[in-house]
Parts: structure tokens; sequence; C-alpha cells
């Protein structure tokens, strides 16, 4: 056995980005990148919470005249793309690429420079949809955008193409992004974690990545027909001309029901991981959790027509997708009954992280049950497009989404960080939040039976509507005010001392090793041989001589170059040895030159188009060459190596 | 004909917006018949079946939320005996691994549920789609536009806007379409509610059981004034249905006051009739809203102010302030003007 | 100890040429945006279909039925460049360049050929973009292969241009390998969708 240093600095030489602000543009490493995410959909939800907030104050008593009409609709429509498209998404892929890595035991993503540019993509795409304000066409026609409304008869003007152009170039990053942490969790486990050792966030990433690969592509479809319709006047949702406007629910929702399957699964995961620590239990039922997991990925992409149930289409078909989609109550069931059960073995301790996911026990529950009763044909025939609806999808979303995200955040936030946050502001949050958050959507559940129907910026007196808008409005500022609580919490608590290693009693990897991990993650490739590595193993190195021949040279490497350990897909056994790049300005650069060619677009100056679509093209071409090689090491074996004798020697 | 004991006021000077009040929009709003349109408080066959249906969800769901939260609860409060974190293998693949209750909780007893809830749609459904078979249905169009209701009786001739005249006791198929956009037609106390798509002819199939007036709602953002896009379901006996049906087969009489011809002269010269279509004064335009009964509508404005004299001289002068972004332009008249077309308007009975 | 002895190499055996070949991250990445790329043409089929099913006559009036002999040629000509690429990455990956250079020009010179083929017909066929559904579809839809199409023919070219430089080979290897599997898909998703555009008006004239 070779006998080999760690080298703490080498390592930090290799992986660290330089201090500079060339450093900061260039930089590729995924806790950064991660945390940049988190940072940019933050402040969106901060942005799209204050846009509910308005449109609240306006809805609080019958026939306010706050806001006008126009103003009103710009507010829902932005909310719902800011909530949908800016925060959900990004923030959990965000909170994945930081998280993933560490997880598994690997060292970064396996496609850094994608990671940089799934960034960068994400906040000009923002900034791009966000413009619209400054040229006062602000999308006006819903986050759903349906047609023949935004088409080019009756949305003329620049507002919907700044929809349709801002959110295909959006998904390109959480295409990048789903892409990316399918390869991480397919090759690039730490030796030992078999396909059944991975942790369920772990899972639960994975099949959101294929779901995102699976559902992103049709509503990309769908928006280049519809940019296409108001651009040249192809009718391809014009009724009058032989179009179908039903075409594009049916895109949409073919994305969208399964997007809500992206937002839900990692909040899902991510309770997953947190009541087996609160509660000193691994989790009970990961077989019933797992298959649950891919059954829902499964299942999401068969009943987007419950979206559709009063469009008019055959009793027949909308009973089919009634019935599947009644069927989700199993896996959401299996997911719930397994949080039971393992709070039933184990002992609570109520940390804040704890509160906030038997937070989301609870609401989750409530929002499916809601969501069940939709999925019943006739009374989704009364219910479709009241505030019931809307009652819904709030509670599965924030509670499958949102109160899991804070969950997250209470617990990983010292890796994040290296600090703590408070318990005691945590639980001031928690308690406004929650409060808040039923008082807001519950009375929206009775609005529904009182026939108020959703997308109205105001209502009649005497409809007796009133008073439960005014009670959600006041509960719409008592969750605000628990927001506020938070970002105080998350300021405050950076003046803290720095938090232990693994200040929870944790099992999983990510708990290894100092409290902020390094640049390189891990100086010598963890062991993994149970699903709770920290609680059921001595030691997470290798003590066979077999595996030690794999994990330790990765702490010495033998030319300067980032080592990453490749391992085979369902039993996790070293592979090989890839490289992966350094710090590059390709990402940004392609980033930017994509933003500008979309701009030309938008503005119908096609030089300006073509001019940012071929630089885009070149530093594309840039970005593949400028690798030393292709993320792996050369194939020594084949006659292509042995002809070029093996290894270049130009590096 | 003119209601008795109105007092004709003149207007002294041209009206200020009647968005005049700071807080309250509208003046004369309109609630008639049953106040809050409640599908819990049916008046028909589809939405009592549905009516039933949801007591039955509620039912179900909430002793499932009340049952998950219960046996939380429980296990919240256990504590245990043992160290747990010695004594799970839990890296021996996928192997059992799981529990009674995840099992039972998870998959069997909602299993259970899921068929019956399937049972239940299935039924339900198939009773709504077919209320009131096997008896012959009375046909009624209704088109949607940005933001009215184009209403047609084609086997009598006739066409009103923004209500909806049923007969009780008998199906009704109401064939809907759009002219513009796609809006959604409801009136929760009816039954569910059906999209209006253009290009595409939908079918709503509604019986009412009780006379009265409903409230209706459009139930697809359609655009700046979705939210105020209501019309009201007048539900007739039977004969008295009849006798609905033959009186409007005729226009109204030639007004024979004359404040009331002048006003017609105004309706015409005021540029109102490009629009509207009264018949046999203005010609037939199927893009706006045919105002040949006005006077005897119980609202305005697609079911959002009563109908009077007041509230019509003032949506005619500033449509605009009271419903921002609906199609109507101001009219600019003198207030003799519009006493005088206000006077003919009454006449549209 | 495992079954194989070449799973038991650690670093240093790579380095010394005697552990095993898994398929590179890339490969990887590059099937995954496959994924990406046949759900978007299953979207455009979708779409087609749906299309069509709500319109009685197709083409509908005014509009003739398009003649089949410059389409054929031009689905022929994407699926024989698809061929004529899978010989020549063969062929580099026993080191031929040459024939790899040859391989590239050729499914270059035909993919070229397929998008000028329905270009041409494009200014025979006789109606504006705008007047149907129908012309929407006939020309976008194959617009947007067109332009899947166009992003491999750019890396078949920086390949070509690389392939004069033989000690580049390693480096382009699995770009290579990438190369070949976005292309095969495209030629197929774009010569079925070919077939659906044009074939479609004479099997399915009256719905």
């Amino acid at each position: 056995m070779t006998t080999t240093r760690v080298d703490v600095d080498r390592l930090q030489r290799l992986w660290d980005a330089p201090p500079t602000l060339l450093g900061w543009l260039t930089m590729v490493n995924h806790k950064t990148i991660g945390k940049r995410f988190l940072v940019t959909g933050a402040a969106f939800f901060v942005l799209g919470g204050i846009f509910a907030l308005v449109m609240r104050v306006q809805l609080a008593l019958p026939e306010l005249e706050i806001l006008d009409p126009q103003v009103y609709n710009e507010l829902f429509t932005m909310h719902g793309v800011t909530m949908a498209f800016l925060f959900i998404v990004p923030v959990l892929e965000g909170f994945a690429i930081f998280i993933l890595p560490l997880m598994v035991g690997a060292r970064d993503l396996p496609f850094p420079r994608l990671t940089a540019f799934g960034y960068w993509v994400y906040l000009l795409a923002g900034v791009f949809i966000f413009s619209s304000v400054f040229v006062g066409a602000v999308p006006d026609g819903g986050w759903y955008a349906y047609v023949p409304f935004t088409g080019p008869e009756f949305t003329p003007g620049l507002s919907m193409d700044f929809w349709l152009l801002g959110i295909t170039f959006l998904e390109i990053s959480a295409i990048g992004a789903g892409i990316e942490i399918a390869a991480l969790l397919v090759k690039n486990r730490a030796p030992g974690m078999t396909i059944a050792r991975m942790p369920l966030f772990a899972w639960s990433m994975l099949v959101t990545a294929f779901i995102i690969i699976f559902a992103f592509p049709t509503l990309i479809v769908g928006s280049i027909l519809l940019e296409v319709e108001r651009k040249i006047g192809a009718p391809f949702y014009n009724p009058d001309l032989g179009g179908n406007e039903i075409l594009w629910q049916h895109l949409f929702w073919w994305f969208g029901h399964p997007d809500v399957y992206i937002w839900l699964l990692p909040g899902v995961g991510i309770i997953s991981m947190i009541v087996p620590t609160f509660t000193r239990t691994p989790l009970v039922g990961y077989t019933w959790v797992v298959a649950s997991t891919v059954v829902s990925g499964v299942l999401s992409f068969g009943v987007w027509v419950h979206h559709m149930f009063t469009v008019g289409l055959p009793l027949l078909s909308i009973s089919f997708f009634g019935g599947a989609s009644l069927v989700f109550a199993l896996p959401s069931g299996v997911q719930v009954f397994s949080w039971i059960a393992t709070i039933w073995r184990g002992s609570i301790r109520w940390a804040t992280a704890m509160l906030f996911a038997v937070g989301t026990l609870l609401t989750f529950t409530f929002g499916g049950i809601s969501g069940i009763m939709l999925g019943v044909v006739p009374f989704n025939w009364q219910a479709h497009d009241t505030h019931f609806v809307v009652a819904h999808f709030h509670y599965v979303l924030i509670g499958g989404s949102v109160l899991p995200m804070f969950a997250g955040a209470y617990y990983w936030w010292p890796k994040l960080t290296g600090r703590m946050l408070s318990e005691h502001l945590g639980r001031w949050h928690f308690w406004l939040f929650v409060i808040g958050l039923n008082l807001t959507f519950f009375p929206l559940h009775v609005l529904g039976f009182l026939g108020m129907p959703r997308r109205v910026y105001t209502y009649l007196e005497g409809l007796g509507w009133g008073p439960l808008n005014l009670l959600a409005t006041i509960g719409a500022f008592l969750t605000a005010a628990g927001v506020l609580v938070f970002l105080v919490n998350a300021v405050v608590s950076q003046r803290r001392p720095v938090a232990d290693p693994d200040p929870w009693g944790a099992g999983t990897l990510e708990w290894a090793g100092p409290t902020l991990p390094p640049s390189y993650n891990f100086a010598i490739s963890p062991v993994v041989r149970s699903r709770y590595p920290l609680w059921e193993q001595e030691s997470i190195e290798a003590d066979d001589e077999l595996t030690r021949r794999w994990t330790v040279p990765l702490a010495d490497p033998l030319e300067d170059e980032r080592e990453i350990l490749v391992t085979s897909e369902i039993d996790a056994e070293p592979q090989t040895v890839a490289i992966l790049p350094q710090q590059s300005v390709w990402p940004p650069t392609v980033a930017v030159t994509l933003a500008v060619a979309l701009t030309g677009v938008l503005a119908d100056i096609y030089w300006i188009a073509s001019l940012g679509l071929v630089a885009s093209v070149a530093g594309a071409v840039a970005w593949a060459w400028s690798r030393k090689d292709f993320a792996a090491i050369t194939y020594p074996q084949s006659p292509m190596a042995r002809q070029t004798g093996g290894l270049s020697d130009e590096r | 004909m003119r209601p008795s004991g109105q007092v004709r006021t003149p207007l002294t000077s041209p009206p200020c917006p009647a968005r005049v009040l700071p807080r309250h929009g509208l003046p004369g709003l309109a609630l008639p018949g049953v106040a809050a349109p409640n599908l819990l408080d049916p008046r028909g066959p589809a939405a009592a079946d549905i009516a039933v249906l949801w007591w039955v969800l509620l039912a179900v769901g909430g002793a499932v939320f009340v049952g998950v939260a219960v046996l939380l609860g429980v296990a919240s409060v256990r504590r245990r005996t043992q160290d747990v974190a010695k004594d799970a293998l839990t890296g021996e693949g996928f192997v059992g691994g799981g529990n009674v209750l995840v099992v039972v909780g998870g998959i069997a007893f909602p299993a259970a549920v899921v068929v019956g809830l399937m049972v239940a749609t299935v039924v339900t459904a198939e009773r709504v789609a077919t209320v009131g078979n096997p008896a012959e249905p009375f046909v009624v169009e209704v088109t949607g536009h940005k933001f009215w209701w184009d209403v047609r009786y084609p086997d009598h001739g006739i066409r009103i806007a923004n209500e909806l005249h049923l007969p009780v006791g008998q199906p009704v198929e109401v064939v809907v379409t759009s002219a513009d956009v796609i809006h959604s037609i409801w009136v929760p106390q009816l039954g569910g509610k059906i999209d209006m798509n253009p290009g595409h002819v939908n079918i709503l199939r509604l019986v009412v059981d009780e006379p009265g007036e409903y409230r209706g709602l459009c139930t697809e953002f359609c655009g700046i004034q979705h939210a105020r896009m209501h019309f009201v379901a007048v539900a007739h006996e039977q004969d008295d249905f009849a006798r609905w049906l033959a009186d409007h087969a005729d226009p109204p009489d030639e007004p024979d006051d004359a404040g009331a011809l002048a006003g017609r002269d105004v309706f015409i010269g005021a540029g109102c009739g490009e629009c509207h279509t009264v018949t046999g004064v203005s010609p037939r335009n199927d893009s706006y809203p045919d105002l040949t009964f006005l006077a005897e509508r119980r609202t305005i404005a697609a079911g959002i102010l009563s109908n009077n004299r007041g509230t019509l001289g003032g949506w005619v002068l500033d449509p605009q302030g009271l419903k921002p972004g609906n199609r109507m332009p101001p009219a600019n008249l003198t207030g003799q003007e519009l006493q005088d077309l206000l006077d003919y308007l009454e006449t549209l009975r | 100890m495992s079954a194989d002895p070449a799973l038991d190499a650690g670093p240093e055996e790579i380095r010394a040429g005697r552990a095993i070949e898994p398929r590179p991250l890339a490969w990887w990445g590059m099937m995954l945006t496959l994924a990406v790329i046949a759900t978007m043409y299953g979207a455009m089929y979708f779409s087609y279909f749906y299309i069509r099913i709500g319109v009685t006559r197709w083409p509908p009036d005014g509009i003739a039925p398009p003649a089949l002999g410059l389409p054929a040629v031009s689905a022929a000509a994407l699926l024989a460049s698809a061929i004529v690429l899978w010989g020549g990455l063969r062929r580099s990956h026993r080191g031929e360049l040459g024939a790899e250079r040859f391989g590239l020009l050729s499914a270059l010179v035909l993919a070229g050929a397929s998008v000028a083929l329905l270009l041409l017909d494009w200014t025979r066929a006789g109606f504006g973009v705008d007047v149907h559904s129908y012309a929407a579809l006939y020309y976008v839809l194959p617009a947007i292969h067109a332009v899947v199409l166009a992003i491999g023919m750019l890396m078949a070219v920086v390949h070509l241009a690389l392939s004069f430089r033989p000690e580049d080979l390693p480096r382009r290897a699995v770009g290579l390998r990438a190369l070949g599997a976005y292309w095969y898909l495209v030629a197929l998703g774009g010569a079925l969708l070919t077939a659906v555009v044009y074939g479609t008006p004479h099997v399915w004239p009256v719905a």
C-alpha cells in the first residue's frame, strides 16, 4: 500500500477560487453556487410575498379601490410567476446543489461549469422578467398564461413576450440542474453507498431530476409555438384559423402538474432527513418511502387533465384522470405514515427544525385531503376556479415546500453559514407563520363555497365575502411577520459563536467533517456501509486495502487537478477518477450572450438577436474546448489512447 | 312604463365620474334574490347531489385528518426506552424495513378510501351530467364576451343579455361558446361550471327546482373586468316561463311619450345604436349586448349594478368609471339628452 | 476482492493503463440531454395531431396537399447523414482520422441538403405561415427541428476542424460519442417529423 499524505494546503489551493472579483465571477464550487441560488431565491420569495400582501390589502374589504384592476392582474400574475418559477424551484435545486455532494460523499457536482451557468441564467432570467416593470409591460395573464387571452390579439405589446422568453430561458437553468443532479446521484456516490443506502433527500432529488427532464420540455415547445404566433401570426392557438387554444392547456399542464411534484418531493425528502435526527431513529419504512417517491414521480405525469375537468372533455377521459389523481393518496399516505411511525418509534426532541417538520406533516396532510376532494370530478365542477382551489394549493405548497425549507434552514444552517439560528426566535417564527398561514388560507375554503372565484380584483358588497377576506388579510400579515422574524434570525445568527460540526447528532455524511466544509468537501473519500453512517459506523474511512486504494489517493492527487471519484450506479463500487474543471469565465459569458439574444428577440431587433446567438455559440465552443479533457481521465485501454501513448503529456 | 312615483331630477352640470367615493366603488350595488351564491344552498338536483357528495368528502377527509393528528399526537408523546441508533440494521438493501403502520395507514386504508371515492365520482358524475333525463331539454345558447353574456333562445327568436331565464323542473341545455377569450359559466346553486371556449361548443345541463333569482358568474380569468362579469339566472314556473317566452317574441311597443321619443333620437344620434341592438330601432349587432328589453333587467353592467334610473344614468355617462377597461365608451350628452334617453330606455320592456 | 480484478484497481492503476473504462460522466450528461430533446420532439408530434383532430379538412380548402418528392429525399438524406456519421465515428475510434473527416463532412453535406430541400419546398408551397394552423405547423415544426439539427451540425464542424490535429483525438473522444448520440436522435426525430408533416395530409385528409 502506498502511503499518502493528506495535504490540506494543496487541496485547498487546488479547490479554492481566488478571492478576487474574477474569482467570484468564474467560480464553480457547488457550495457557493448553491448559496447564491438560496439568497437570490429568498429575495424573490420576499418580493412575491409583498405582491401577495398588497393583493390581500385590496381584497380585505369589498369594493376597495386601492389598486386598479390592471395593476391587480399584474400582481397576481407576477406573484405566481415569482413564487413558482423564481423562488420554489431555484431554492430547492439550489439547496440540493449545496447539500447533495456532501450528503453522498462526493466532492462536487459532476459538471461544475453547468452549475455555475445555471445560476447565472437564473439570475439573468429573473432580471429579464422583472425588467418588464421598467417598460410598463408587466405580464397580466396569470402565471399559467392561457391563450387566447395571452395571444397576439388580446395581449398585444411586450408583456407576454417577457413571460415566454424569460421563462423559457429560466427553464434551461432548471434542466441543467436536473441533468447534473441525476448524474451526481447515479455516478458519484461514495463507495459503499448502494442505491439502498442513499439518503432519502437524495432519492427525492433523483426522482425530481427526472421529472424536470421529462416535464419542462413540453412547456418549452408550447412557449415557442406561442411566441412564434405572437411574432409572426402562426395560428397554433387561434380557433378562427384552425388552431386550438386547448392545446396550450395540455402542453402547460403536462409540464405543470409534474412541476408541483418538483416543488413537493424535495420538501418531503428534507423532512425525511430531519425526522430521524430528532427522534434518534432511522426512518421507518425506507423501502416504502423510496417506492412511494418513485411512484409519485411517475404518477405525476398521468394526472394533468385534473386541471381541466371543466374544459368540456369527454366524461370517460376525465374520470380516468380523476381516478389517477385519487391514487396519489397512497404514496402521500406512505410518506406521512412513515414519519408518524418513525416518531412513534423514537423520542422527539423539539428543536425548531422538528417543529417545522411536524407542521409540514399536518399542513401537507390537510392540503392533500382537499386535493383528494378536488380529484372527485363532480365536486371539482363546483370548486374549480374558486378560492377553494387557492386554499388547497397554498396548503400543499406551504406545507410541502415552504415549511420544509424553513425546517431545512434551521437544521442545516451551521453547514451553510457556520452558525446556528436562534431557537428562541425560531419558535416565534414558527408560531407566527403557522397561525398566520391557517388564518389566511382556511377561510378561503369557505369563500370558495360562497362562490368567490379566483383572480378577481374586487367583489360586491353584500355577497357575504367580506369578513372572511378580512380575516385572510390579517392572517397574511401575521405570516409576513413570521417571515420577518426569520430574516432577523438569519441576520443575527452571524453574530453567534461558530457551531459544532454535528450539533444535532445526525447520522448522514454531510455532518462529517468540520462545521463549514472545505472547498473540496472530503480529503479522503468517505466509505459508507449503512444508511446512517455517522450513527452506525465506527469510522467513515475505508478499512480494507481494496477500497483504500481508491479513497486515500484522492487526498494527494498526482497532477494539480480536481479529482472526483466515479462509482457504479447500483452498488457504488469505485470505477474511475474524473477530473473536474477549475474556474471558468464561460458560464457567465454564455449566460449573458444568451440573455442578449433573447432581448433582441423580445425587442424585434434581430441583428442583436443574431449577434447574441453567434456569441453564445462561440462561447459554448470555447467552453467545451477549454477543458484539458472531457471530465474523465483518458481511456487508458482504448486503442486510441494506446495510439497516442496513454495520457497525453500536454496538460 | 315608467315606475310611478319617480321624480325626474334634471342634472345641472356634467356628471362627475361615479367613482367619487374614495373607498367603496359602486353605488347602487345589486343583490337580487339570494345574496351569496352558496353552492351548499342548492336549488337544483345537480348542485344538490354535489352538496351531498361534499358532506361525504368532508366527513371522510375530516376523519382522516383527525386520525392523522391524533396518531401524531400519541406518537409525539411516546418516549423510547432503548437507544435506537445502535439497533437498526439499515444498510442491508431493500429488505422489508417497513412497518405495519406504514402499510396499513399509507396503503391499505387510503386504497379503500380511494376506491370508495372513485365509485362516488362515477356515480355522481353520471347523475350530474345527465340531470333531468329522460325529459326533453330546453335549449338556450350563451356566448361569453369580455365582459358580458349574450343569451339567445334560438327556437323562439329571443336575444337578451346578462340574464338567463329558465323554466323550473325541466332540464335545460345551456349551449355555450365564446366570442373572444375563454370564459366559464357558473351558477353555484344550480350545478357545476363549464368553460366557454372560442371555436368550440360545450353543453351544460341544468335543472332548477325552485323559482327564484340566482347569481351566476364567470369563472375563468378573461381580462381586466373578469371580476365584474356576473349574471342573474331567473327561474320561472313552467307556465310563467311560457308566458315570458311569448311576451318576448315581439319587441316593445313604440314609446308614446314625447320625452321617450326624443330619447330614441338620442339613442340613434349619440351612436348607441351602432353597437347595441334594439329590435326595430337599430340593426342587429352580435358583438354587443342587446338592449331590446333593457328595462326589465334586474341588473346592468353584467350583474353588477341594480337597474334603476340613477345607476343607468351614471353608467351611460361614465362606464369606464364604474367598470374600467370594459368596451363601452362614455357618452357625451347634455342633461336634457340624458333624461330623454333614460325615458326612452325605461320603455324597453 | 471483487470478481473482476480490474475492479480492484486504484487511481495508480488507471494511470498505469490497467483500469476499467466506465462510461464517462459526460456520456450520462448527454443521455439525459437527449431525453430532454426526445421529449421536445414528442411534444411537437402531440401538438401536430391535437391540432389536426380539431380541423375537418387537412389541408384546409385553398391549400393543396404537399408534394412528397422533396420531403422524402430530405428525410432520406437526414437518415443517410446519420449512417455516414456512424461509420465515420466508428473508424475514428480506431484512430482513422481520414475516415472520420469523411464521415463528418458527408454527414454535414447530407444534413445540409435535407434542410435545403425543406427550404426549397417552402418556397414552392404557395401559402403563408399565418393563414391557417396547417401552415403554422407545416413551417414552424420543421424549423424547430432544423435549429436543433443546426446545433449538431455546428458540433460536427468543430470536430471536423479539430480532426486535423491528431493529438487532440483523445480530448475529443467523448465529444464525438456525444455528437453521434445527438445526431442519431435528431435524425430519427426529424425524419419522423417530416413524415408526420408531409404524410398526414395524404393519409388523413378528412377528420
